[in-house]
């Protein structure tokens, strides 16, 4: 029983808490990033198992951690607010070649990375996009802006 | 360069569907296996640690036993045992021993009073109406269910059996 409910307190917490923390901080693994990856599970080990080393206190909390992830995900799946609100929704960082610095105030992106990933998608230009969206899991995707003979294409 | 978002295009929404809660065969008889088991088990309490009373009377004494009927590998927790004389006279001495088929499945055994021989303590000099303490620790080791009992001699002798089951 205590077992079971500190786990889901520190599924809970961690969960909030990095969805805090925003989803920029899950796309490329900085030595910062790291670091706290790292740190956070010492901090939460004894908070978990306490002073139980048993195998039946292993056996209960990775079954809580694993059926709070499986309810998660599939609250996630049914429901778009609840997927929103767990995963968060793509942010659009720049749209028609202009950046939204806003977003990119709030979402800790520099105009750099953002060349950087334009440069990776074989492109020149900020010009030259549609789309820069920062994804869910922290990865930037850019929507190159099509060429003048596709776009008469499709009209 | 930099623009509000309200006035920029946005990127077209993915197509929407009706999502549906779907599992593979074989995950619907593992999920509650692996996932839900455990969790229903602990929240039950049928994984937690148990406490259970006993209690037995002689000529000339009662006695009271508290002791773990289920824990976890590695744990160590107590059994207490509480004497009462009820004689009109002192009572010299009580042995109270414990079988050693039962404490061998424990990895420490250690009594206050400090065990004279293996598994047995001694309780010396109580006057009538006097209540004596003695406890015995134990910490889990083997697995499974571990019978016994506990055995209080003082002229007449008490036995009690005491049952534990050690999760691992």
């Amino acid at each position: 029983m205590e077992t079971v409910m500190r786990v889901l307190f520190v599924y809970v917490f961690l969960v909030i808490a990095l969805r805090v923390l925003g989803k920029r901080e899950f796309g490329e693994l900085a030595p910062f990033d790291l670091v706290v990856l790292m740190l956070i599970p010492e901090f939460f080990q004894q908070a978990v198992a306490g002073e139980d080393f048993s195998m039946t206190n292993a056996v209960v909390a990775s079954s809580t951690l694993l059926t709070i992830v499986l309810l998660t995900s599939i609250l996630a799946y049914r429901s778009q607010k609840v997927s929103e609100l767990v995963a968060g929704s793509p942010t659009v960082l720049a749209s028609a070649g202009r950046l939204v610095t806003e977003q990119l105030h709030r979402s800790r992106v520099t105009p750099d990375e953002i060349y950087s990933a334009i440069h990776m998608s074989g492109l020149e230009d900020l010009s030259q996009t549609r789309f820069v969206i920062l994804d869910n899991d922290g990865k930037i995707a850019v929507v190159p802006r099509l060429p003048a003979h596709v776009r008469r294409t499709d009209t | 360069m930099g623009d509000d978002l309200e006035k920029l295009p946005k990127p077209p929404e993915p197509p929407s569907i009706q999502r549906r809660f779907r599992m593979y065969a074989f995950q619907w008889v593992l999920v509650p296996i692996i996932f839900l088991l455990p969790v229903v088990l602990a929240l039950g309490g049928v994984l937690d640690e148990k406490r259970a009373m006993l209690s037995g009377e002689a000529a000339g004494f009662g006695v009271e036993v508290e002791y773990q009927a289920r824990f976890r590998f590695q744990q160590l927790r107590e059994i207490r045992i509480v004497v009462e004389s009820r004689s009109l006279s002192e009572l010299d001495t009580m042995t109270i021993s414990i079988d050693s088929v039962y404490a061998a499945r424990f990895s420490e055994v250690r009594g206050i009073p400090d065990l004279e021989r293996p598994y047995s303590l001694k309780l010396s000099g109580f006057r009538p109406g006097e209540e004596a303490l003695a406890i015995i620790e134990i910490q889990a080791e083997d697995y499974g269910v571990h019978t016994g009992d506990l055995v209080l001699v003082a002229g007449d002798t008490v036995r009690l059996q005491v049952r534990t089951l050690v999760l691992p």
